[in-house]
Parts: structure tokens; C-alpha cells; sequence
């Protein structure tokens, strides 16, 4: 999955998470900013959903310290991981 | 409420017009403001007065005692909009990266600090002086330790006299599916938490798990570090002590958890409203 359909599922799962639309939660998100900022609780919840769905279990180290500050920030982490772990 | 003293126009103290007696006037503010507060609209026309702003409004309130934290309590959604007159350009700058609801809670919860720490210094809110980095808790002066956290509709602000931390969270974030939640339990728990957890009945698994997060983002402030620096999962909340500090749960309401963690031995709650103090 790329970075881009990374972050568009992980706006759906927050928007299911938080019971909002979803495209309202979008267009706050990148109001917000254009990594999308967000609570880093919600990514957490979120990004080990996706993580789960990319075929890896969360278990961030110290050095993903800003994957959980946004969801452009997570998306990206999550999928470095998921090549590594398709390359490994 | 603020005093207003306004200095009289040199005419009536002594020749109008006069320069020098008009410096004086402003040297003699500048002064006097230089100790309490901010000189506004100064003009070196005789015609117009020195608007004095008296910034000591009433007596300081005490600071909190060792092992004490106030715990102020503060609604963020109201009907008329927040006055956002008191925050400092940085703050300013803070909340122009935000909108909408995001944006008003940043706003309410950021004058709420202002407000709780004037009542410490006994000035207005437009004179308190905070100094915070990114993703670093919130400095005053006269040796008072802050920490702020705030939600959809309330915010809390944590005083002490030690370093402090504080986190609150919606119990709506508590995971209900059990898979789910035993991937974010793999994420974020230590060891012993998660012994804890699999020691505690499916139904209460949730809560917990939520308690233990707000217990480690109340450490993380306390110690000044932010989400990340130390990985969750290397950060144990289980006891009352962790990394010297106390940790307490809070519940302010029905719909929130929160957690407060203290550079001390023990620790004790004082809540307060702004409505009692302000």
C-alpha cells in the first residue's frame, strides 16, 4: 500500500473510531495542516489497526517519535514499515 | 477586572506644553510600568494622557504546598466566543495553525491557562509571561510548574510547586473490540502492564488500558518528554511510583479520565474552578 492509500485508510478508521463523517474529517484534517495533525491517542488506536491490516503488529520505537503526531507523519511510518517487512 | 490609573495631562501639574515636564511624566510611567505592567498609548502630545494599565488586581493566591497539585477544571465550549485579547504572539502563532473547533479549543484552553496563572501572580491575564517549546510544558515565573491538557469540551491545568504532569482523555477512547485492543496493549504496555491487563476481567480490559495511557502521557510531561522520545512500552504506569515521580488517576467526570504524575513521594488533589478564583 502506498503512503497515499495508507493515509486515506487511516482517515477512514479514524472517522469510523470517532464516530464522524468522513469527509468532514478530512477536510478538519487538512485544514489542520497539511500532515494532518491529530491526537496522537486516536493515531495510535488507528495506525495499529492499519498496521494489523498491513500484515505487522504496532510496536513503535523511540525513533518514530513524530509518526504520532500526525496522520501524514503516521502513514508514512507505517508504510516504511510494511516494505520492510514485505522485503524481509 | 483590571485598575485604570491615568496619569494627568502636564497642564495640570505644571506648564502645559512643557517638554520636559512632559518626559518626566512618561520616564515616570515608563517606571512605574516597568514594575507592573504596560504603558499604553503614550504619546509625547501633552493633550492626550498616559493610559496607566495597574496589573496587581488583587492579592497572589498561595502557591500550592509540596505534594500538592491544584487541579483547575475549566469548560472550553461556552456561547460567546473566547477573548483571545491575552494571548502572546507565540500563542497567537500556535493557534493560527488550526481551525475550526480544533482552533477555539486551542484558544479557550490557552486563555483558561492565562487566567489560572494570574490568579498565582496577582496580574492580568495579559501580563502573565509563559515560555513553552514545542511539545514542552508551559514555564511561569515566581517557580510555579504548569501542565495543561485539554479535550473535545474541557481542559485541566495542573499547579504545582515540583515538576507536574497532566493528561486527559474522552472514556470514549477506550477500546472496546478485543483484538483491537490487544494490538494497542502490544504497543504501548510494558511487561508488568500487561500482565496487569491479562490479570483484569475482558470488561474492565478497556478502561485500563486508557488509565494506562493517561498515566504515561501525565510521566511524559512531568519529566518534559515528549510522545515517542521514550518508547510506551519501556514506560511502566502500573504503580503509584514510577521514575520517581507519583502518579494519581483523576476522574473530573463521567466522560473523561485523567491522570496527574508528580516530581514528589505522595500526592494530594485541590480542585479548583475559575469561577471561585478569577
Amino acid at each position: 500500500m502506498s503512503p497515499d492509500q495508507v493515509h486515506s485508510r487511516l482517515i477512514d478508521v479514524l472517522a469510523e473510531k470517532r464516530g464522524q463523517d468522513r469527509d468532514e474529517l478530512e477536510a478538519e484534517l487538512r485544514a489542520a495542516g497539511p500532515e494532518c495533525p491529530y491526537d496522537s491517542i486516536w493515531l495510535v488506536k488507528a495506525g495499529a489497526r492499519v498496521a494489523r491490516e498491513l500484515g505487522f503488529r504496532l510496536r513503535p520505537p523511540a525513533s518514530a517519535r513524530m509518526a504520532f503526531k500526525s496522520v501524514g507523519a503516521l502513514a508514512g511510518y507505517l508504510s516504511a514499515r510494511a516494505a520492510e517487512q514485505a522485503a524481509a | 477586572m483590571l485598575d485604570t490609573a491615568t496619569l494627568k495631562t502636564p497642564g495640570r501639574a505644571g506648564r502645559a506644553g512643557s517638554p520636559n515636564l512632559w518626559r518626566g511624566r512618561i520616564s515616570h510611567a515608563a517606571t512605574y510600568h516597568s514594575k507592573i505592567g504596560r504603558v499604553l498609548n503614550v504619546s509625547n502630545d501633552p493633550r492626550y494622557k498616559v493610559r496607566v494599565m495597574a496589573t496587581m488586581t488583587r492579592p497572589p493566591m498561595a502557591a500550592p504546598g509540596r505534594g500538592v497539585i491544584h487541579v483547575w477544571c475549566v469548560p472550553l465550549m461556552a456561547d460567546a466566543p473566547p477573548d483571545l485579547s491575552c494571548l502572546s504572539a507565540s500563542e497567537r502563532r500556535r493557534l493560527a495553525l488550526r481551525s475550526g473547533a480544533a482552533a477555539e479549543r486551542f484558544g479557550r484552553a490557552h486563555v483558561a491557562l492565562r487566567h489560572v496563572v494570574s490568579a498565582y501572580e496577582g496580574c492580568s491575564p495579559h501580563a502573565v509571561r509563559l515560555a513553552a517549546g514545542y511539545g514542552k510544558r508551559p514555564q511561569a515565573e515566581r517557580g510555579l510548574e504548569l501542565s495543561l491538557s485539554h479535550c473535545d469540551d474541557l481542559a485541566l491545568v495542573a499547579v504545582a510547586t515540583s515538576a507536574v504532569g497532566i493528561d486527559l482523555e474522552p472514556v470514549a477512547a477506550a477500546e472496546p473490540e478485543a483484538d483491537e485492543l490487544d494490538d494497542l496493549a502490544h504497543a504501548t504496555l510494558s511487561c508488568a502492564e500487561l500482565g496487569l491487563l491479562d490479570r483484569t476481567t475482558a470488561a474492565a480490559r478497556p478502561a485500563l488500558w486508557l488509565r494506562l495511557w493517561v498515566r504515561k502521557e501525565a510521566l511524559l510531561k512531568a519529566q518534559g518528554v515528549g510522545l515517542g522520545e521514550i518508547p510506551l512500552y519501556e514506560l511502566d504506569a502500573s504503580r503509584e511510583q514510577a521514575n520517581g515521580l507519583a502518579l494519581l488517576d483523576l476522574q473530573p467526570d463521567d466522560a473523561h479520565l485523567a491522570a496527574v504524575a508528580l516530581a514528589a513521594d505522595a500526592v494530594r488533589i485541590e480542585w479548583k474552578e475559575l469561577d471561585d478564583e478569577s
